[in-house]
């Protein structure tokens, strides 16, 4: 915490610097005022005021984070009005008036000047320009009226008292006109200094700002209490068009436009408009400036390092791309080759051939292209589920219906392998893309007919949980090598166990795909007492998930 | 099926796929027309009469639509359409302009002769004594009897219409609309969950394991198929 130290000065003239510059320590949050006072107690008492200001921010600091703005002190008071200025004034030289009056009896009219000196010099320092003017000019008549002779008269007799009455004018007036450019200059360092703090603060906060929204939001709340106004920012976006954040219900006319200038050019426009009028002053004015140029800053950043994160993000996507074209390249040119290297020895017509080697070549043939269908087929449904949002033609489907058409076209894959099925009678209908459904329990069946051997079991149970549909496809096969559950869903992802099985590695990214956009989940574990599971969840319709109502025949 | 081999035009613009059809059919006692372009199969149709128009989808001069449209306006010849995988909107356009059936490509030859065999029954015979039979499944149009092993069903009327315009497209994919304006009118249409959740009770009256139906096949997001009899396509 830093610990400034004020030299309050002694000299009667520097006092109004004194009082000013503990006014100045005051806004700046200070924590410990540290003054001299070499002069007498009387002087000490005759400043009672300003001891009491130093005790009071010694209080109030303690309690207060150092270099903390503090935004809730009031503003600078607004001048006084004139006439009480005059009025005030014209009282202190009355009281001046009244002391002097009982001085009298010992001190000489000359030396009862001071006292109106002294009177000016309060006027001055507490109440302002007027009052000090009116103090010297009504302080200067009454010490002409009531003591200098002839007393009761404005005439004076001796010249000397002519020299001390004009001095006595000439002093309080620029003491007067020196008190308030003083107090003039110490109010604007204040503002200086509050708004230094304001922007340190601001600059302080963007500079942890993570979002456009958080800048928005904290560079409009600090425009709001520095100014008091309302402010809107608009922000260029790529294509041209504006963002705005704040107010839109500023009255254009009178709101203070200013170009948020980056680097790089301009980012935007920052609109505020003062809530008790349009008028900034020429100091708030290049404030605003400041602001304007931090808010700029912080936006750019902002840009800048959403260009960086979304430039990782392309490469990582590339990477990606990349290594799926090659697998997929590497995965249709092999079925490819076999076709291509079966048909042109087929078509050379070599009589070396030995019996049967044809049809075996043919079969080849056959089965490559099957792979190749199987897996185009794979990657096309794989890109039109990955292009876009997936538009799903949602309707109300009978579970039982969907496992029987699935089951239908696996049953030559299914060859030896037995099927149990258990859905409940009651369960409700599912509400899903029928088409994409099914390409769903097709693949996670034709996975399960893959991965096992000829006379496994196989297993289909539904039922209805919390809201939900569960159905789980069980095999009495090798199960999934273990910590890989999660990564059948993965694209290209293909365990090694099984050497010999072909596939893309695709068919359960696309179940995975598929059940998403329905808001489902699907995962994968094994049994305790052995084999695969593969359980998905779909969430009921919402309004409608019993059947639908028999139409009246 | 008359005892001359059936004439099929096909619609194909992919010489290699024409080539292979043209193999495909022949081979398997069907007299083959190429056409390689939708204008030229539909001067071809009407010249030459022929009892089953195979057509694709992606012709480039017309759309195979628009093919099965025109040849509607003035024949009820069968038509297949081939298709690419995953299009259930385009199959349903084109069965509800009038297309009899649709193959997938890439299809088995098994497949496509199965529902070539299907379209021509269906054109030529009109089971004059009105009973249906499939597996374990007859049906009596005449008596409105429908029995399973010989023991009568009761289905409800509205079960009974369904089966029976199932029973009139035996062979063939029968779309959701087709059903529903068939049995419940043109006011329901697209109310497709009425048409499942009558299947699903028509199959549990009918089928012996309706998770593993034997001849009410569903093709999923399309519609419903009744086998015209227990010979498979091959998937």
């Amino acid at each position: 915490m830093s610990e400034r130290r004020c030299e309050l000065p002694t000299s009667l003239m520097s006092f109004v610097l004194g009082a000013s510059s503990i006014a100045f320590a005051l806004a700046r949050g200070v924590k410990r005022v540290v003054g001299k006072w070499r002069g007498p107690d009387l002087r000490r008492r005759l400043l009672g005021s300003i001891g009491r200001a130093v005790v009071r921010a010694k209080d109030n600091t303690d309690s207060r984070l150092s270099g903390e703005p503090d935004f809730d002190t009031p503003a600078p008071k607004v001048p006084t009005p004139r006439w009480r200025g005059y009025l005030s004034g014209v009282l202190i030289a009355a009281a001046c008036t009244a002391l002097a009056a009982t001085m009298s009896i010992w001190f000489a009219p000359t030396n009862l000047a001071m006292v109106y000196l002294l009177g000016v010099v309060l006027a001055a320092t507490q109440v302002g320009r007027n009052a000090a003017i009116a103090a010297s000019v009504v302080g200067t008549l009454a010490f002409d009226f009531f003591f200098i002779p002839p007393q009761y008269s404005f005439a004076i007799s001796d010249t000397q008292y002519l020299i001390t009455a004009i001095v006595l004018l000439t002093v309080g007036l620029v003491i007067s006109s020196l008190a308030s450019g003083l107090r003039l200059q110490a109010h604007a360092a204040m503002f200086r200094e509050r708004h230094t703090a304001a922007l340190y603060a601001m600059a302080g906060e963007l500079a942890t700002a993570s979002s456009l929204d958080d800048i928005a939001t904290s560079s409009l709340s600090h425009l709001g209490r520095i100014f008091d106004a309302s402010g809107l920012i608009l922000l260029k976006r790529p294509d041209g068009s504006m963002r705005s954040f704040g107010t839109d219900t500023l009255p254009a006319a009178e709101a203070i436009y200013l170009p948020l200038n980056g680097t790089l050019g301009k980012v935007g426009v920052l609109v505020i408009h003062g809530n008790r009028g349009p008028a900034l002053v020429c100091e708030q004015q290049r404030l605003l400036e400041a602001f304007a140029n931090q808010i700029a800053v912080a936006v750019e950043r902002d840009e800048l390092r959403r260009a960086a994160h979304d430039s990782a993000y392309a490469a990582q996507e590339e990477r990606l791309r990349s290594s799926l074209l090659s697998s997929i390249s590497h995965d249709l040119r092999t079925p490819l080759a076999v076709i291509g290297g079966s048909a042109s020895t087929l078509l050379q017509g070599n009589s070396q051939l030995a019996e049967g080697t044809p049809r075996q070549f043919v079969q080849t043939i056959h089965e490559e292209a099957q792979r190749m269908t199987h897996m185009v087929n794979n990657i096309l449904d794989m890109t039109r589920l990955q292009s876009g949002p997936v538009q799903l033609d949602l309707q109300s489907y009978d579970l039982e219906e969907i496992v029987g058409a699935v089951l239908e076209r696996l049953k030559d894959r299914f060859g030896q392998r037995v099927v149990s099925i258990n859905i409940p009678h009651d369960l409700p209908m599912l509400h899903v893309d029928g088409v994409l459904f099914e390409k769903v329990l097709l693949n996670v069946l034709e996975n399960a007919a893959k991965y096992t051997p000829p006379h496994s079991h196989i297993g289909i149970v539904a039922s209805l949980r919390e809201r939900q549909i569960e159905v789980q496809v069980t095999d009495d096969g090798p199960g999934i090598p273990k910590a890989s559950e999660h990564m059948v869903f993965a694209k290209f992802y293909r365990t090694h166990a099984q050497g010999d099985v072909k596939g893309t590695g695709l068919g359960l990214a696309i179940c995975s795909a598929i059940i998403e956009a329905h808001g489902g989940r699907i995962w994968a574990g094994n049994r305790p007492e052995g084999g695969a599971i593969f359980s998905l969840v779909l969430p009921l319709k919402a309004v409608r998930g019993e059947r639908p109502e028999r139409p009246v025949t | 099926m008359s005892a001359e081999r059936p004439t099929v035009i096909v619609i194909e613009d992919e010489l290699q796929l024409r080539r292979v059809l043209r193999t495909t059919l022949e081979t398997n006692g069907f007299h083959c027309i190429e056409s390689e372009s939708a204008s030229r199969g539909l001067l071809d149709a009407k010249a030459l009469r022929p009892d089953l128009i195979l057509v694709d989808l992606g012709l480039p001069d017309l759309d195979g639509l628009q093919v099965i449209q025109a040849v509607r306006l003035w024949s009820t010849v069968p038509i297949i359409v081939l298709t690419a995988r995953s299009e259930e909107p385009t199959k349903i356009a084109a069965l509800d302009a009038g297309a009899d059936d649709y193959v997938t490509k890439p299809f088995t030859v098994g497949e496509l002769l199965a529902r070539l065999r299907a379209a021509l029954r269906r054109g030529t015979d009109c089971n004059p004594s009105g009973v249906f039979e499939i597996d374990t499944l007859r049906v009596d149009l005449v008596h409105r009897q429908v029995l399973i092993n010989g023991q009568e069903v009761h289905l409800t009327p509205i079960e009974y219409r369904l089966l029976t315009v199932l029973v009139k497209n035996a062979g063939r994919v029968v779309t959701y609309n087709h059903l529903l304006r068939h049995v419940w009118g043109p006011g329901k249409l697209d109310q497709h969950d009425f048409v499942r959740t009558y299947i699903a009770d028509l199959r549990r009256k009918l089928e012996a394991d309706p998770a593993r139906p034997a001849f009410l096949l569903t093709e999923v997001g399309v519609g419903y198929r009744l086998l015209a009899s227990m010979e498979r396509a091959a998937n």
